[in-house]
């Protein structure tokens, strides 16, 4: 219970966890030997350094549309056409101008988004544009004709906001791909790390669950102690009572809820016990986090968490934050002007507390989503849709830059399946491998986090240095 | 001399008929049996003065032989000296001579007054025994026929018990199979010094060495009231010549019944003084608690199928149905009316009788949600419709619902209305609630306008068939997913269905005698209110799509088919797919029985849903009967090591709620924030983050449980933050009661602290009031916890007992039900 890698899965052990990475890598079409021999040696030479990768997941799917604007009177025309009532005004916008070799039209921020322009423009934040789900390249002719795989269940929300996470949307899968990464980096880089390096500050996240690696989740507060077992409060004081009900608590348990329940709970336990302390001494940001903002409070324990690092034992971190409440159908003006504002003061606060700790450069904060929406207004809102431009912030992000395609956004055209529904030209896997790869994983290690990654030629969009 | 023996005889002025107690009714367990009271006393005495403690005996002859010459003798001690003589029976008044013999005809008694005398301090347990003519001599029974006598040379007080009455006048203490608690009344007067008094019941068993009955006492006024809770030791200031009265309970526990062995198996009463607790008073009485009417196994089965099927059982629920009819008793439940609707404790602000009537906000809602959910008597009907809340899922969080008991309310009614009805009305009124309709962005949607390129919101014609009716793929009756010709799943809908059901759900707004456009925008007409939360929404035919609309490729339904009827017949094919009977099966089972259920169990509960056996589709009695009698649900399990669920987090408190008849003084349930993982439940009603719920059906957690091919849908929100949460949350309501002031509820742990001297029985007694099954090897730790909670300080029994059932509800064996 307190070995420092309690955080693996019981009973798997390393030769039988790297068996099972090896089912994924084949579906790479990699070798199980390289990739064994890759992960103990190669990336053991940069150890001592740190970066951290940070998810921003917006659950209901972002209506990129009104997110990333075309401002170019043409461009925004076609645009009012298809949601008259609902599109922003060319002036509303925050203008940016991306760096060469942009080629698509004057574009602008949602007029929330004033700090994630400050960063766009002071080059530490990019835009990914048309990100979303593929089994592979697919044309907007082999998707009219069906002639490729697709995505399952595309529009659905459980089901593209799993794809999303385990970087798979044409199988089944237990894993996401931070997971996978950090399946790989933790024991060369956290060896004696006293937490996963797969920390949820948003409840659990397939895209944090490895194969060996068991996400912690942590509230905003930091790791909570169960108080029936703090030596000077629980039961009575009487360590005698509390040694037993730790053991009924954590104990081997045949039945396998029974299993799961306590086996969390020892995680719990030993967490609170020994990263508790270490994590109370971290820099509290007092004034740098907006007040009332979820997402703020979870990037404060972010930046706590980090700034912890050493005390933690841990070289690579990769974290999983969130805010709900993106399913525009209704009331789309309001509230996401609402909730781009919440996201917006939140990553600025936590660029800014990163700048504190004088390691912006290390920490890579990405957004995801659902997916993105239809262009077509459907009254008040706009409904499920697919490919979404994404944002990489940073102090390694090549800012000031649109990577991937910009789509042309006017119904009919380009990229649209209907009502304005984007045929991703980036997928999935091309954005994770982006981020792996600066991370520190080899191609062949990125081969086996993302299976399907050999089937698209560019595996690194470049949007990190 | 008998004038003397009159004069010490002040502990007779208020005695009643103290028969020995439990002795009359005594069938022959000796020829000749005595029993003295009290059982203890305490005399002042100045040395080498004789100073007199005084007792009743009563003694029997039980034999068919005349008895004659009988003396009351204190054999083999010298130091004390022995004086009795006869009194009669009805009013203890001295009648013979002192110290002479008298006779005992066969089935004959004789009262007497002892008088015991010493010249010096000291302090011995007396055994006087009644010897007659030709050798016939009682027993003499500690704490029956013993006295326990202290002669002492400083003041000292000198409590005497003066009155035990029983119900029957038999001096059995008859614990109740009904109800468990039996109950006495102790008059004593302390004839001594004042002091301060501790009063504690005691049993005692021939055979055991923990006494399995609950032992509890409390000081009461005249009229029997407790003047605090009966703890199961009391202390008090006893002045002189005060007489006190009190009311001890018996709690019996009938795994282990006590036999009726009134010279062994007693409860007493003992008063003790000072640092080193003397004894200066005992009374006691014989006790007998019946065994069970029914099996410890009965009573677990009980308490699984009401685990399973209500908010969680109660003591004297599972009393009653252990070993009867399950069916019949939820046909009972199906016929139990609403106590009342939500609606009316919104309108009341308050349940009834409320004063002051001040619920208000969503919080008025809650209230009368758990109100309902604790007390409601159709538990079945409100268990139902709650998991149903979790498959219709509307909810406050990011919506415009938020705080709107105005329309959550008539919701959640409408789902208790048809939670034993039939799916297709359900089906239909969620589809045009006005609350549903606001959540899912369907009300005053509209038809599409070439002219701007406006589409209907397709986000209820999305969400009704993925989540609330078919699902994504195609199924078996088993619950299985179709596979086409070449081996791949079947998609149940695609885009074009989407929107074309989407064109059904347009037009719809608030519910009134016309279709103006005021109404339709719910504004005022005539200074009238328009808004309808209790009314289905109605059609507007302006705003309703005139298209031709496909159902499913199942049915078109024609162009200009008045909206109304267009709803109905899409209802119509969407209930009738013959997905929505496993879909909706196996989510029930889930959220009452087991996150894994097996295929042929589904297919055994959709069968039901099919025909209900009469040719009705739909019924959900015979769906709620399909899968709370199954044998997969009642019967051992196939596989113990995955059967079941994990307990939601609300489920496992309400359990708590009901398990501890909890009550608040103002009869409210003022319970309204629970969703926060870091200090509660992390689950609320109505407060899910998402259409999606708080946790999907086939949520299988990394680790064993998804390796094992299982699901777990409660474990999405089960992480390290609220599994600590929710323990930590339990830790308070267990030991303090939850809420505070005139809403606190406070469990009522009466029967625990009567246990809480046997830490084996307190614990077996919350197993089975838990419905938890230990190993051999857990009980026995959570004994051992549960014994390493002092025990002997002034709270100790309060504490042990908030301890071990918080213990007992945060552990893996009570959170996860089997």
């Amino acid at each position: 219970m307190t070995s420092p890698t309690s955080y693996v899965h019981k009973g798997l052990s390393r030769r039988q966890a790297l068996a099972r990475l090896c089912g994924i890598s084949a579906l790479a079409g990699t070798g199980f030997a390289g990739t064994l021999s890759n992960f103990l040696t190669a990336d053991a030479q940069t150890a001592g350094d740190y970066k951290a990768l940070v998810c921003l997941f917006l659950f209901g799917g972002n209506d990129n549309a009104n997110t990333v604007v075309p401002r170019e009177t043409a461009a925004h025309a076609s645009y009012r056409t298809a949601r008259p009532s609902i599109a922003l005004a060319a002036d509303q916008l925050l203008p940016v101008s991306p760096a060469a070799p942009w080629t698509g039209p004057a574009i602008g921020l949602h007029p929330s988004l004033v700090g994630i322009k400050a960063l766009f423009d002071a080059g530490r934040c990019a835009i990914v544009a048309n990100v979303g789900t593929l089994t592979r390249p697919t044309t907007l002719a082999q998707y009219q004709a069906g002639s490729v795989a697709l995505p399952f269940q595309l529009f659905s929300h459980s089901d593209q906001d799993q794809q999303w996470q385990t970087g798979l949307p044409d199988a089944v899968s237990r894993t996401g791909w931070l997971g996978r990464i950090a399946d790989i980096i933790g024991p060369t880089f956290n060896p004696t790390g006293i937490v996963s390096p797969s920390m949820s500050m948003a409840g659990n996240a397939i895209i944090m669950a490895g194969e060996r690696t068991v996400q912690y989740q942590m509230s905003s507060q930091g790791p909570l102690a169960i108080r029936a077992l703090m030596d000077s409060e629980g039961l009575n004081y009487s360590l005698e009572a509390q040694r037993h009900y730790d053991a009924l608590m954590t104990g081997e348990r045949t039945h396998l809820l029974e299993r799961g329940y306590a086996t969390t709970a020892a995680r719990a336990i030993r967490v609170a016990r020994e990263a508790g302390a270490v994590l109370a001494t971290a820099p509290t940001f007092e004034g740098v986090f907006p007040a009332n903002n979820s997402l703020g409070a979870q990037l404060r324990m972010v930046a706590r968490t980090i700034a912890s690092r050493s005390g933690l034992r841990q070289t690579r971190q990769v974290f999983f934050v969130s805010v709900g409440g993106w399913d525009f159908h209704d009331n789309l003006l309001e509230d996401q002007a609402e909730r781009l504002g919440t996201v917006d003061a939140a990553v600025s606060a936590f660029v800014a507390a990163l700048d504190q700790l004088n390691i912006a450069d290390r920490v890579t904060l990405f957004t995801a989503s659902d997916f993105g929406r239809a262009l077509q207004l459907n009254g008040r809102g706009s409904d499920h849709g697919w490919g979404a431009h994404h944002f990489v912030v940073g102090g390694a992000v090549r800012g000031n830059r649109v990577f991937g395609q910009w789509p042309e956004m006017a119904l009919g055209a380009g990229q649209d399946v209907g009502q304005g529904r984007l045929l991703p030209t980036t997928s999935i896997d091309q954005y994770a491998a982006t981020l792996g790869r600066w991370f520190g994983l080899s191609a062949f290690e990125l081969g086996t986090v993302l299976p399907n990654l050999g089937r698209f030629s560019t595996q690194d969009l470049g949007f990190l240095g | 001399m008998a004038g003397s023996l009159w004069a010490r005889r002040r502990v007779g002025a208020v005695a009643a008929l103290l028969l020995g107690a439990g002795l009359m009714a005594a069938p022959a367990c000796a020829d000749l049996v005595a029993s003295v009271l009290p059982n203890v006393r305490t005399v002042p005495v100045v040395s080498g003065q004789r100073a007199y403690a005084t007792a009743f005996a009563t003694v029997i002859n039980s034999g068919a032989q005349a008895l004659t010459g009988c003396r009351v003798v204190l054999p083999g001690d010298t130091s004390v000296g022995l004086d009795f003589q006869t009194t009669r029976v009805t009013d203890n008044s001295l009648t013979g001579v002192l110290n002479e013999a008298f006779d005992l005809g066969p089935g004959q008694g004789q009262t007497l007054l002892l008088s015991f005398y010493a010249s010096r301090t000291l302090s011995r347990v007396a055994s006087p025994v009644v010897t007659c003519v030709g050798g016939a001599t009682s027993p003499a029974v500690e704490g029956l026929s013993t006295i326990s006598l202290r002669f002492v040379g400083d003041p000292a007080p000198d409590i005497i018990p003066i009155g035990i009455a029983l119900p029957d006048q038999d001096g059995i203490i008859k614990v109740p199979n009904s109800h468990l608690t039996g109950v006495f009344v102790v008059a004593a007067v302390n004839n001594g010094e004042a002091a301060d008094i501790r009063v504690r019941p005691v049993g005692r068993m021939r055979t055991e060495a923990g006494f399995p009955a609950g032992l509890l006492i409390c000081e009461t006024s005249p009229m029997g009231a407790c003047l605090a809770s009966p703890a199961p030791v009391i202390e008090l200031a006893f002045a002189r010549n005060q007489v006190r009265t009190f009311n001890v309970y018996v709690t019996g526990h009938d795994q282990t019944p006590v036999a009726f062995d009134p010279a062994a198996n007693r409860v007493s009463v003992q008063f003790t003084y000072g640092w080193d607790r003397l004894l200066t008073g005992a009374t006691g009485a014989a006790v007998t608690v019946p065994a069970a009417a029914s099996t410890v196994a009965q009573r677990r089965d009980a308490a699984r199928f009401l685990g399973q099927g209500t908010f969680g059982p109660t003591q004297a629920e599972v009393r009653a149905l252990a070993g009867g009819d399950y069916a019949a008793w939820l046909e009972q439940q199906f016929n139990t009316p609403a106590t009342e609707s939500h609606a009316a404790y919104l309108r009341r602000g308050g349940p009834p009788g409320c004063n002051p009537c001040d619920a208000r906000y969503i919080n008025a809602l809650h209230e009368s949600f758990w109100l309902q959910a604790v007390t409601g008597q159709d538990q079945v009907r409100r268990r139902v419709a709650f998991a149903l809340t979790q498959l219709f899922v509307v909810s406050e969080v990011g919506s415009s619902l938020e705080g709107n008991p105005a329309a959550l309310g008539p919701y959640l009614d409408l789902l208790e209305t048809h939670a034993l009805g039939n799916f297709r009305d359900l089906l239909r009124e969620v589809a045009r609630s006005p609350a549903m309709g606001h959540y899912l962005s369907h009300f005053r949607n509209e038809r599409a306008e070439p002219t701007t390129g406006r589409l209907p919101d397709e986000n209820f014609a999305r969400e009704v068939l993925q989540l609330f009716s078919i699902g994504l793929w195609e199924l078996n009756l088993d619950g299985s997913r179709r596979l086409n010709a070449q081996g791949q799943p079947i998609p149940t809908y695609d885009q074009t269905d989407i929107l074309n059901l989407a064109r059904v759900f347009t037009g719809m707004s608030w519910n009134g005698p016309d279709t103006s456009d005021n109404r339709w925008h719910g504004w005022p007409i005539n200074g009238v209110e328009t808004v309808a939360w209790d009314q289905p929404m109605q059609f507007y035919a302006r705003f309703h799509a005139p298209e031709p609309k496909v159902i499913l490729k199942r049915e078109t339904i024609p162009a200009n088919t008045p909206g109304q009827e267009t709803f109905d017949r899409a209802i119509d094919v969407i209930f009738n797919h013959p997905n929505v009977g496993p879909f909706v099966s196996r989510q029930l089972i889930q959220r009452l029985v087991t996150s894994n259920p097996s295929p042929a169990y589904i297919a055994r509960v959709a069968s039901r849903f099919n025909d209900n056996g009469q040719g009705a589709r739909g019924d959900m009695r015979a769906v709620v009967r399909a899968i709370l009698l199954d044998a997969e649900a009642r019967g051992p399990t196939a596989d113990p090591s995955r059967f079941g669920k994990l307990r939601e987090p609300m489920l496992r408190f309400s359990y708590w709620l009901r398990a501890n008849g909890a009550r608040a003084d103002n009869g409210r349930f003022m319970i309204w924030n629970l969703e926060n993982p870091t200090d509660s439940l992390g689950q609320n009603l109505f407060r899910s983050p998402s259409v999606f719920n708080f946790y999907r059906p086939d949520y299988a957690p990394p680790g064993d449980i998804a390796a094992a091919g299982l699901v777990a849908p409660e474990f999405q929100i089960t992480h390290e933050t609220s599994v600590t949460g929710y323990t930590n949350a339990m830790q308070g309501w267990t030991n303090y009661g939850y809420g505070w002031n005139e809403g606190h509820l406070r469990p009522d742990y009466s029967a625990e602290l009567g246990l809480a001297h046997t830490p084996h029985v307190l614990v077996d007694y919350l197993a089975e009031k838990y419905g938890v099954v230990l190993s051999t090897a857990r009980r026995d730790a959570l004994i051992s916890a549960v014994g390493a909670i002092d025990f002997d300080d002034w709270w100790g029994a309060e504490r042990r007992v908030q301890n071990a059932v918080f213990m007992m509800l945060s552990v893996p064996d009570f959170t996860v039900q089997k």
